[in-house]
């Protein structure tokens, strides 16, 4: 068992007008401890909100998410359970999640000082260890927030979460709205702390490239689902969901050789009407006959890895050959 | 052959409380016809200021030196009139967020048509010929339905593309297009790319593209200047810079991106922070980040000499010169 | 010519540690008006040169060296009456606008914080409020409680609380929806620490600035209110009354101006400053002073 399971997770969202929008539409992720789980999609694809889901920030509309073997309460007024505290999020902007009107120190602080697991008098001597551990310069403690760059403050967004002593950390887009040469400082200081500390981390990213440098598996979301999830090292190598396979194409290559990434036709679909069949189909090179009526399931294809895609699935004698035929667009 | 557009030694000063500040200290680059040419740097470089600089479009309060001549005019120097005919028929722009420069409210058509009417002249029907023969241009999907939709109807991308051809209207020379694709997916920013690589191609568009992201810039750019704390660490012809960098900042910027080429590598960061124009450092602004800096790089900026094939650096130390002797 | 540079440089450098937004002509102008007037409110017995109240045999006289601001129609000093004025209008407003804020901010910070019908109660009260004309629910409670000075204050109070209601409402809603509020309360932070720590230091500022703004209506709300004699009564030296007496005797302009110069120097001042205190507390305009 897992410590961080999500089971056929939904999460609707209510539109304005009324209609329902099934942002995550049933998707089920493991994460261990100390494991580094990368979660990648385009914008729109419903990462953030199974994130949000993963820690009880929105409530799922089916489905569980299980903590350590129990479940994750959604938020309400009340203060959240203790045994749900070492469950932690940290988001995409510095600038948003740290309060701009209280010391830096008083906020890393907050962990202990809510749950009153540490004596007053150890305050000062535990947040000057999580700065150290998060790499920035004890003096900064009586700092606020605008004094502080980007990356110092993206650090002291980790350095809070930190304090509560987590077993799990959801990371939402973490280095996106950093300078990409600090981009690098961030992303090696969470796999320290993966692998020092023995966090778990679900790393949610737009950024494939970074992500295959930090994680140790890799879950490609389209549309609300999970279509394909592997070990990094192999999702890379040999991508098998035609999704995964595009976005690799379309990262462009700093090496200076002036090749061109390749585009994905199309563009991802609205949520609330999502395609027939499989939800790629309309953008997918290899579209097929059976892609466009049946809904492919998440299957095993050898040790660690699943695929939703009719491509890959085991031929199946009762089915007439030409259904796999490909269709011509 | 006489590049399209030519900058020296461009300076940009914003008035501030505590007297100016300097934010562009000394650029020159060039820009040929049809070429892409690419300013990298990452938060507080000037590279977003110097296109500003050449579109006139800098804050109050901000002062300009040097030139920048195109057409044998010099851009820095024009009347604000003048600024404004050449920014809508020589120059065009493209920004990162596509929404705050389309209006929300008014449709794709009034926009685009708008322009040409109002630049070029054109009556209402040879407009709204003319737009969706744009539309069509950008690789817009059924322009003329695209033309009654508004803004918010289209996506990131769209919009993106929808500016760029509002921009190719009155079809300029110059195309300045600041992080175009900064706030879109790469599978979307891959097709900007191509259309941007394209245009360039077949019109002969010279384009400044502006961004901090090297893979970006690697891919279309035809030279690249990469600029630190409002001064140029490294500029040359892409596949030099990006794959031989001989200034520390260039390398590690480059060993501090994740290469899809080169699985497991480390990431290897610079240490600190970008400099900002507030608190640039003395001599080499980029001495405290720099594993090869000397003393002396804390005292003297260091000047842009030229190393080699048209390539220019600002580094005495050149510790990589070794690694690039072949 | 050499002293005086020597001389300036000192108030320059002190001049330049203020923070920007702070250094605005306009807000020094508030600053010192507002100050000036405080500082009469609280000697007017000392500075006033006559009885405000002392009727004397010279009635109309224009300003001169004795009345420096003339008499009125009863042969009151009218300088002395502007000052003693201060001492009514001010603190009366200031007053208000604490009873104002401390019955709207609770009750919008109610609503914000517990939404649901609570939210729809305070908030449709505050529409009500806004939808009738400020005076004229004003003038209606006088009339229902009678006119009187302590009648006015509680209409002026009833008719400004949904201002305070509706923006603490937004700030309380929308940091309690912010990130920062998330992370703490992931971290166990139960609300009403959150509410503690987090949402009052953040509605502190955008609260002044209403305050300073809402000071300098309830001020012109008052005056209103005394000019058409549902305020203080006479012989009571309000502003409000004083310009309504003056109204009456166009011939001594002098009795009007006056009183109405005070009051339309402390309104504005009030204004200036609130909209300063807009700009120090707005991040951008921070960010515009530090030059970024």
């Amino acid at each position: 068992m897992s410590l961080l399971e999500l089971r056929d997770v939904k999460v609707v969202y209510q539109r304005r007008d009324g209609t329902l929008v099934p942002a995550v539409a049933g998707a089920s992720l493991d994460v261990d401890a100390g494991e580094i789980v990368g979660l990648v999609g385009e914008t729109g694809c419903g990462k953030s909100s199974l994130a949000k889901a993963a820690v009880g920030l929105v409530p799922v509309a089916a489905g569980t998410v299980t903590f350590d073997g129990r479940p994750v309460h959604v938020l309400g007024r009340r203060a959240r359970r203790a045994s749900e505290r070492r469950l932690q999020l940290v988001f995409q902007n510095p600038y948003e999640s740290i309060n701009p009107r209280r010391t830096v120190g008083a906020q890393v602080a907050d962990a202990f000082a809510i749950s009153h697991t540490l004596p007053r008098e150890s305050w000062r001597a535990r947040v000057d260890e999580l700065l150290r551990r998060v790499g920035l310069p004890l003096n900064l403690a009586r700092r606020f927030p605008h004094q502080l760059s980007g990356g110092q403050r993206q650090r002291i967004a980790i350095a809070r979460a930190l304090a509560a002593d987590p077993a799990m950390i959801v990371l939402d887009e973490p280095l996106s709205a950093l300078d990409s040469s600090v981009q690098a400082q961030v992303a090696n200081l969470l796999v320290d702390l993966a692998r020092d500390l023995h966090v778990g981390m679900l790393l949610i990213s737009h950024d494939l490239a970074i992500v295959r440098h930090v994680a140790h598996r890799t879950a490609v979301m389209y549309l609300g689902v999970i279509v394909e999830t592997a070990p990094t090292a192999g999702l890379w190598r040999k991508p098998m969901h035609p999704y995964t396979q595009a976005l690799i194409d379309a990262v462009p290559h700093a090496d200076g050789a002036g090749h061109l990434p390749v585009a994905l036709s199309g563009e991802i679909p609205d949520p609330a009407r999502p395609p027939s069949g499989c939800r790629f189909h309309p953008r997918c090179p290899h579209v097929m006959e059976r892609c466009l009526s049946d809904v492919p399931e998440l299957v095993k294809h050898g040790g660690d890895r699943q695929v939703a895609c009719w491509l890959h699935e085991e031929p199946v004698a009762a089915r007439p050959a030409d259904d796999l035929r490909r269709v011509s667009r | 052959m006489t590049p399209l557009l030519s900058v020296r030694d461009l300076h940009v000063w914003l008035d501030t409380a505590r007297g100016p500040l300097s934010i562009v200290d000394g650029v020159s680059f060039d820009v040929g016809e049809g070429q892409v040419f690419g300013l990298a740097g990452e938060s507080g470089s000037g590279k977003t200021i110097t296109a500003l600089a050449l579109l006139g479009l800098l804050p109050a309060g901000a002062r300009t030196g040097g030139v920048a001549i195109m057409a044998g005019r010099d851009l820095l120097a024009m009347r604000t009139s003048e600024r404004r005919r050449t920014r809508g028929r020589e120059i065009a722009m493209v920004f990162q967020d596509p929404t705050s420069s389309l209006h929300p409210m008014l449709t794709i058509e009034r926009q685009l048509t708008e322009h040409l009417r109002y630049q070029l002249g054109l009556s209402g029907k040879e407009a709204h010929l003319r737009a969706v023969a744009l539309l069509t241009e950008v690789r817009m999907p059924d322009p003329e339905a695209a033309m009654r939709g508004y803004p918010h109807q289209f996506s990131g991308g769209m919009r993106q593309r929808i500016q760029i051809a509002i921009g190719l209207a009155c079809e300029p020379r110059l195309l300045i297009a600041d992080e175009p694709t900064t706030a879109l997916d790469v599978t979307v920013q891959a097709g900007i790319l191509r259309l941007l690589r394209r245009l360039c191609k077949e019109k002969n568009l010279a384009v400044i593209l502006i961004t901090h992201d090297l893979g970006v810039l690697s891919a279309l750019a035809d030279s690249i200047t990469v600029m630190y704390a409002g001064r140029v660490a490294e500029s040359g012809p892409t596949s030099q810079v990006m794959g031989h960098a001989r200034h520390p900042y260039t390398r590690g910027l480059i060993d501090a991106l994740p290469h899809p080429e080169a699985p497991d590598r480390v990431l290897i960061p610079i240490a600190g922070d970008p400099a900002s124009p507030e608190s640039r450092p003395s001599g080499c602004a980029f001495h405290p980040r720099c594993r090869y800096s000397r003393p002396s790089c804390q005292i003297a900026i260091p000047p842009l000499i030229p190393i080699d094939d048209g390539r220019e650096m600002a580094c005495p130390v050149d510790p990589f010169m070794a690694s690039v002797a072949r | 010519m050499s002293s005086v540079t020597v001389l300036r440089q000192p108030v320059a450098s002190a001049w330049r540690r203020i923070p920007g937004a702070w250094r605005q002509p306009l807000t020094v102008v508030g600053l010192v008006v507002v100050a000036a007037w405080l500082l009469v409110a609280l000697l007017a017995p000392w500075l006033a040169p006559h009885d405000p109240l002392a009727q004397g045999s010279n009635l109309y006289q224009a300003p001169s060296a004795t009345h420096l601001l003339g008499t009125d129609e009863l042969g009151r000093d009218v300088f002395s009456r502007v000052l003693w004025g201060a001492r009514i209008s001010i603190p009366l407003a200031m007053l208000l606008v604490v009873l104002a804020f401390l019955i709207g901010g609770t009750l919008g910070g109610l609503a914000g914080y517990l939404g649901g019908w609570v939210d729809e109660l305070v908030m449709r009260g505050a529409d009500f409020v806004f939808a009738v004309p400020t005076i004229l629910l004003a003038m209606a409670v006088v009339a229902a409680l009678g006119p009187g000075l302590f009648h006015a204050v509680l209409a002026v109070v009833l008719v400004s609380w949904p201002g305070h209601a509706r923006v603490v409402r937004g700030l309380v809603r929308t940091i309690m929806q912010s990130e920062y509020v998330a992370v703490g309360r992931l971290l166990g932070s139960p609300t009403h620490r959150a509410l503690a720590v987090d949402v009052l230091p953040n509605i502190a500022g955008p609260v002044s600035v209403l305050a300073a703004l809402e000071t300098g209506n309830a001020i012109l709300l008052l005056s209103a209110l005394s000019f058409l004699g549902l305020g203080a009564r006479p012989p009571d030296p309000e502003w409000g009354s004083m310009v309504s007496t003056g109204a009456q005797h166009f011939e001594a302009w002098w009795i009007g101006v006056f009183p109405g110069i005070a009051i339309v120097s402390i309104v504005l001042a009030f204004n200036f400053l609130g909209d300063s205190l807009r700009d120090a507390f707005d991040p951008k305009t921070i960010i515009k002073a530090r030059g970024a």
